[in-house]
């Protein structure tokens, strides 16, 4: 478990911290799973303390499943009926340069969703060389400051 | 027209893919909008990336067009459903309702230009073992020599308004102030903010 804070000097400007919050500025408190999401509470002033139950984070996403095709290549994500505000598909290429690819979904209203790999412009061929992960956030940046910001990972299988 | 030729090694890959001859079909309801001008920025740590390739594509990762951002780090291109941009780090993102993606970079590449930042600390900060100033497009931080100290020359973006200006002091004595420099009079520090420590207990087993 990891747990780290920033402070917050502009809505586009984080400071990050050790530890702590900084008095009479916004600042936040995030608390990581080794191979899991985050879950993180913005403050306007620094609190005493911080209790987190596993009750607090998202469960974990199912694990993705890759395709290939002449087409090219597709990642399904498969949690039907949980919605959230952007996911990251994340893997490694090889184009026959390395590439670390990331790919933004957006919002989903529902993660039961096909991923595309864009085809690279020159048709080039996408050759994957890791797993791929994924990460789906809600409440970004505390869209609703009363809400947490938390995110769930998933991995493919090996 | 361009074609894409897919190389699938892995074999685990080539497991996972239970019916080669029937890739997965996009979402219900997913449509490809019209094709239309859309205008791509790239940016890493909020710094504009010149000369990075974007291309645009359709829902189902169909090639449209191509070009390279200028040195606002920005491109406009017929689009489409997503942009790319093709680069180390390469990133694609969906194109917004209003025609617009911000693509972010981690990789920074030329590196963090050099700066001159005017500052006036209006208020000396409670401890003073070491004055640095932070911006929000460079992770480090450049040395402040003193209180006095009227100009801070280093890397970090020089077109942001707001900066920090931390005050290191013993262990847990550190003390942060934030300035926005408007019309490019001095940034003013004023306001110390001490950093408190908090207690956090995690019961996740």
């Amino acid at each position: 478990m990891t747990t780290w804070t920033y402070a917050e000097l502009a809505p586009d400007f984080r400071y990050w911290l050790r530890e702590g919050l900084p008095v009479g500025l916004p600042g936040v408190v995030a608390v990581s799973l080794d191979g899991g999401g985050h879950y993180a509470r913005r403050f306007e002033d620094a609190p005493p303390a911080l209790t987190v139950e596993a009750t607090d984070f998202l469960l974990p996403l199912q694990p993705p499943v890759l395709y290939g095709d002449a087409q090219g290549l597709a990642v399904r994500l498969t949690d039907t009926g949980r919605a959230f505000d952007d996911c990251e598909v994340v893997f490694q290429a090889e184009s026959p340069g390395f590439m670390l690819w990331t790919i933004h979904t957006g919002p989903l209203a529902d993660a039961n969703h096909v991923v595309r790999v864009p085809a690279l412009p020159d048709g080039r061929a996408i050759r994957m060389i890791s797993g791929v992960e994924v990460t789906c956030i809600e409440n970004r940046d505390f869209a609703d400051p009363t809400r947490p910001e938390r995110t769930a990972v998933g991995a493919s299988r090996r | 027209m361009h074609r894409c030729f897919v190389v699938i090694s892995m074999a685990w890959l080539a497991g996972a893919c239970a019916d080669p001859d029937s890739p997965p079909a996009l979402d219900a309801g997913v449509v490809d909008p019209p094709l239309r001008a859309v205008t791509v920025t790239v940016e890493a740590r909020r710094l504009p990336m010149a000369d990075v390739p974007v291309f645009t594509s359709t829902a189902d990762g169909r090639f449209i067009a191509e070009g390279v951002t200028d040195a606002e780090g920005k491109v406009t291109l017929m689009g489409g459903a997503t942009a790319t941009a093709l680069a180390l780090d390469t990133r694609t993102a969906p194109i917004g309702d209003d025609d617009e993606v911000r693509l972010e970079l981690t990789q920074i590449d030329p590196p963090v230009p050099s700066s001159t930042w005017a500052i006036d600390i209006a208020t000396p900060p409670p401890p003073n073992l070491g004055l640095r100033l932070v911006t929000p497009c460079y992770r480090g931080s450049v040395d402040v020599p003193s209180v006095d100290s009227t100009s801070v020359t280093g890397e970090g973006c020089g077109r942001t308004e707001t900066l920090g200006l931390v005050a290191d002091g013993t262990l847990g004595d550190t003390h942060l102030a934030r300035a926005t420099s408007v019309a490019g009079a001095p940034a003013r520090f004023e306001t110390w903010h001490g950093i408190q420590p908090i207690e956090i207990t995690a019961h996740v087993s």
